[in-house]
């Protein structure tokens, strides 16, 4: 609900507005429109600039688009009251090609799902394989079908022979990664199989027990049929055979041309769910869950023991069940979700579509309090839209459109969702929906093109498909199954949450942490094979360092690094056949006009972003006095000034320039002491004259001669630091002219009084203000 | 409802002959490549000159000392926008003294016009580069006090000019300035010869 008063006092605005004849009432404000003619401004406030609002398809003078407590600025679903998870960053992808540069080749290349631990699992026309960003490509000896959140998978049916088409089967729950590195063909801790076909419940003649998926736990999701009828119809030779079918989905998919199998099944008797610890006593089956003669089909199991699949009612249409490679129940009058929550109860839950459409659950997540719940309904015409839904234990079941497109009307998907992670980042075969809004994957640079997403980890880690059409010698053009890595550099001192929006400044031996991503804060990281981090330090002059490793541990989609060296440093990661990512601007910096109006373009968002490191307390505190007048008009030309710390009261300098006497200030009011000077007052030329105490002159800062003490001169070849004071003398008028003076910030740009504010207009590297000279506190 | 279709041609036309007059004028000043390339980047720096590289400067301070009266005849073409009225009214300090406050004087004249932005004609009258303090230590030259009354005048609702121009007319201005010269070691700006 949206807070009362704010509901009052809209519909008192919208009555008096009501009661105008001289304008129109607006609806709704039209996004486009502020967002063209005043883009960076956030008219309510509510977190979102215009732009912002526009790309959302929020509201910009409604703080809450959809009627709920969230502002839109933090809700990652703002046209949706139902659901308000945290609203994410905008990530660029860095894209790693799982094919190791050739095109996807076989009629299978499917892939199978993708762990929180980054293993996805994948097949091709041969075997199924797992990639893991620490080991690579392993074939595996089983066809797997799915993988769990914690990096488990499932083979449905290991031990299948085919031979024998009565031999009924177990199923397999393989532990990938349990121990040292894995080799080829046997990598995996095999956990046995539910013996359904033991002494308590033997499986019968034509029974048939087939493993789903698995959760986190290692709770694996199967179920067990009877009354199964096989056909095969001109059965290809074993030493073929793989070449004749793959695993896709929950189902086997017996395809195709002459060496067509059918196969069907008359009744699911039981769902099993079945704990790792294989004693059979903590088997579950859940008889007959689909009652009356229907029958239901598991999709996935979450980690609480939730259970989503489908459900159906008419068996007679099943029997070319997996003919059809979209979805398997074609012609089922109606199918649902279905949540089990104990041994003994079955809740159906209400989906779009009626009778004649077909509904299904294709995955869950883990969030609380609310779940989602992603499926898709299919008309006559087998096409259909895709929708989420979301329940919890203490609201009633709701069904939300799977995005809104900006006018907030749902987007019609083509047909499919398929995965969902706890962010509610889903993907679909049109796009990922991200923030409530269907989007395609941003990825850096210009070598991939379509992305297509098909499973997400909660990291918001995605694989799927792109093409390649870029000049890389190592990599073929055409379609590669890849992982879609997120790109949004960031950086925090060890302790604290995140960086603050002013700049990450850390003084010399705090440890410094870094992530690709935020979410890769958080994370376990196995990427430390494929991503390196170098650095380079900005230099007096306004160039750079070469870029080099920062050290030997600064690898991995995170890492931790004990500052050892003052500087300003750029960083970037180095993705192996991922390209190299720069740390970049968050958002564009405050304060970056100088007096004529201009931005300093350096210092946009999305520029390259700077980390600071000082060398001393001195340094980081006069570096905070300065910040803190951000803005101010106290030090503008024409502004009167009582500077105080000894200089002469008489004095305002009203029509001067303050940037020395903005530096003199912030030191002294930061501890670090700068002595005035004397001036002899000759003015009227008549005795006696007034000796008068003013501030250094920037020229005075610049020279070497002039001695300040606690302020060490350095000259332009060094490496400056957060905390320095930069100083700048006009070349040609070292008599006539001035010299400019400001201090540096974490990022090299100077915090100094210009004509009218207290500004961050130049940077080190300006060449306007080249060369520059530097004292250290 | 339609316009008169010889009113739109009428229009169309006046707006030609402004744009041939624009250009032609334009022609009038002999204005460089690299000059417009300058006006086109530069842009005033945080203490009050003009941007750029040494010989960048050089040449457009030089070009505007040869071309200042007709760059003030056609400023609203020479310098449509407050960045390049800004860098036009800095390099102006490097004039000698009596051309620099003709040069005040027609500023003001084309603010009056409506040629120059409001905010950069009041700090041409607060000049923080070359000239320097020069207002505050000719403070008691006819022509400077005529400038500083002027100013009062054309910004009667600006405290900040009211109060720079009544201190500089009362000398008081010349201590301040005076103050910031030194802290910078600076020479004092050049004294006016006594008018005739």
């Amino acid at each position: 609900m949206r807070p009362f008063v704010t509901c009052v006092l809209g519909s008192a605005f919208a009555l008096l507005l009501c009661g105008s004849p001289l304008r129109a009432i607006p609806t709704k404000a039209d996004p486009t429109d502020v967002a063209s003619s005043r883009p960076d401004q956030d008219e309510e406030p509510d977190g979102l600039t215009n732009q912002e609002e526009a790309e959302a398809g929020t509201f910009p003078y409604n703080a809450y688009s959809d009627s709920d407590i969230d502002p839109d600025g933090l809700d990652g679903w703002a046209r949706e009251p139902a659901l308000s998870p945290p609203r994410l960053p905008n990530v660029q992808y860095a894209v790693i090609d799982l094919e190791q540069g050739e095109p996807q080749t076989g009629n299978y290349p499917y892939i199978l799902g993708l762990g929180d631990d980054n293993t996805v699992l994948f097949s091709d026309e041969h075997f199924g394989h797992t990639w893991n960003p620490k080991y690579g490509i392993i074939p595996l000896s089983f066809w797997p079908n799915s993988i769990s959140r914690s990096g488990q998978y499932v083979c449905g049916d290991g031990d299948r022979d085919f031979n024998d088409p009565q031999r009924n089967t177990s199923f397999y729950l393989m532990d990938v990664w349990s121990g040292a590195a894995p080799t080829a063909f046997a990598p995996w801790t095999k956990y046995g199989f539910p013996s359904l076909g033991g002494d308590a419940d033997p499986l019968q003649d034509g029974e048939e027990a087939y493993a789903v998926t698995v959760n986190s736990s290692g709770t694996t999701l199967g179920y067990f049929a009877d009354q199964r009828t096989q056909k095969y119809i001109q059965r290809p030779p074993r030493t073929n055979f793989f070449s004749w079918y793959g695993v896709a989905g929950t189902g086997l998919n017996f395809t195709t041309g002459q060496y067509l199998n059918a196969m069907s099944w008359t009744a699911v008797k039981s769902i099993i769910t079945y704990p790792a610890d294989e004693t059979l006593p903590g088997v579950i089956r859940y008889e007959n869950p689909g009652e009356n003669g229907r029958i239901f089909i598991p999709h996935q199991i979450a980690d609480d023991g939730t259970i989503v699949g489908q459900v159906g009612g008419d068996f007679t249409a099943l029997d070319t069940l997996g003919h059809n490679p979209t979805h398997s129940f074609l012609d089922v009058a109606k199918t649902a979700a279905v949540q089990l929550v104990s041994s003994s109860t079955a809740q159906e839950l209400p989906l779009p579509g009626g009778t004649g459409e077909e509904s299904e659950a294709t995955a869950l997540n883990s969030s609380s309090p609310k779940r989602g719940i992603i499926g898709s309904y299919y008309n006559d015409n087998n096409s259909g839209e895709a929708n989420l839904w979301l329940f919890s234990e203490v609201e009633s079941p709701c069904s939300c459109p799977i995005a809104r497109d900006s006018d907030g009307e749902p987007v019609t998907l083509e047909r499919h969702a398929y995965d969902i992670n706890d962010r509610f980042q889903i993907t679909t075969d049109v796009g990922l929906v991200h923030n409530g809004r269907l989007t395609t994957p941003k990825i850096a640079g210009s070598d991939w093109k379509n992305p297509w997403a098909q499973y997400i980890n909660n990291s918001g880690i995605i694989v799927g498909y792109a093409d390649y059409s870029g000049t890389d010698p190592n990599i073929t053009a055409g379609s590669h199954r890849v992982m879609l890595l997120p790109v949004q550099i960031g950086s925090r001192k060890q302790g604290m949450t995140t960086a603050p929006e002013t700049g990450l400044l850390v003084k010399k031996g705090e440890v410094l942490e870094v992530a690709l991503a935020p979410q890769f804060f958080d994370t376990e990281d196995n990427f430390e094979t494929l991503i390196t981090w170098q650095q380079r330090q900005l230099k007096g002059d306004g160039t750079y360092t070469e870029w080099s490793n920062i050290s030997a541990q600064a690898t991995g989609a995170k890492f931790e690094h004990t500052t050892a060296a003052g500087g300003i440093f750029q960083i970037k990661a180095i993705i192996t056949n991922g390209g190299e990512h720069k740390y970049m601007r968050k958002i564009d910096a405050p304060h970056a006009k100088n007096g004529s109006g201009v931005y300093n373009e350096k210092l946009r968002k999305d520029q390259p972003d700077f980390i600071g490191v000082a060398d001393n307390a001195a340094q980081v505190a006069v570096r905070d006095q300065s910040l803190s007048l951000l803005g101010s008009t106290a030090y503008a030309k024409s502004a009167a000034i009582t500077v105080g710390y000894g200089v002469d009261p008489t004095l305002d300098f009203k029509g001067a320039w303050k940037c020395n006497i903005f530096v003199f200030s912030m030191s002294n009011a930061a501890g670090v002491s700068v002595p005035t000077k004397s001036w002899r007052d000759y003015r009227f030329g008549i005795p006696p004259y007034v000796d008068r105490a003013v501030p250094p002159g920037a020229n005075d800062w610049y020279s070497s001669s002039y001695s300040i003490p606690s302020w060490t001169w350095a000259a332009a070849s060094t490496l400056p630091q957060p905390g320095f004071a930069a100083i700048h003398q006009h070349v040609n008028d070292a008599v006539a002219g001035g010299a400019h003076i400001g201090i540096l910030d974490y990022d090299g740009t100077w915090i100094s009084a210009g004509s009218a504010t207290v500004n961050k207009s130049i940077h080190v590297s300006d060449g306007d203000y080249q060369p520059t000279n530097y004292r250290k506190p | 409802m339609m316009k008169p279709s010889i009113n739109k041609s009428v229009s169309m036309f006046a707006a030609l002959m402004l744009t041939c007059q624009l250009v032609e004028n334009l022609k009038a000043i002999e204005m460089p490549a690299n000059i417009q390339t300058y006006l086109q980047t530069a842009a005033v720096t945080e203490f009050g000159f003009p941007s750029g590289t040494e010989q960048q400067r050089t040449e457009f301070t030089t070009w505007l000392t040869t071309n200042w009266p007709a760059v003030l005849d056609e400023i609203e073409a020479v310098a449509p926008d407050e960045r390049r009225q800004k860098l036009i009214a800095a390099g102006a300090e490097s004039l000698p003294g009596t051309n620099y406050v003709s040069f005040l004087s027609g500023f003001l004249d084309k603010y009056e016009a409506g040629k120059v932005k409001k905010a950069v004609a009041i700090e041409a009258m607060s000049p923080g580069g070359k000239k320097y303090g020069f207002l505050a230590f000719n403070y008691q030259h006819p022509s400077v006090q005529a400038l500083c009354n002027r100013a009062k005048t054309l910004f009667p609702s600006d405290a900040e000019v009211q109060t720079l121009m009544t201190e500089t007319l009362s000398g008081e201005q010349g201590k301040q300035a005076g103050a910031a010269l030194a802290m910078e070691n600076r020479s004092e700006p050049e004294i006016l010869p006594p008018s005739q």
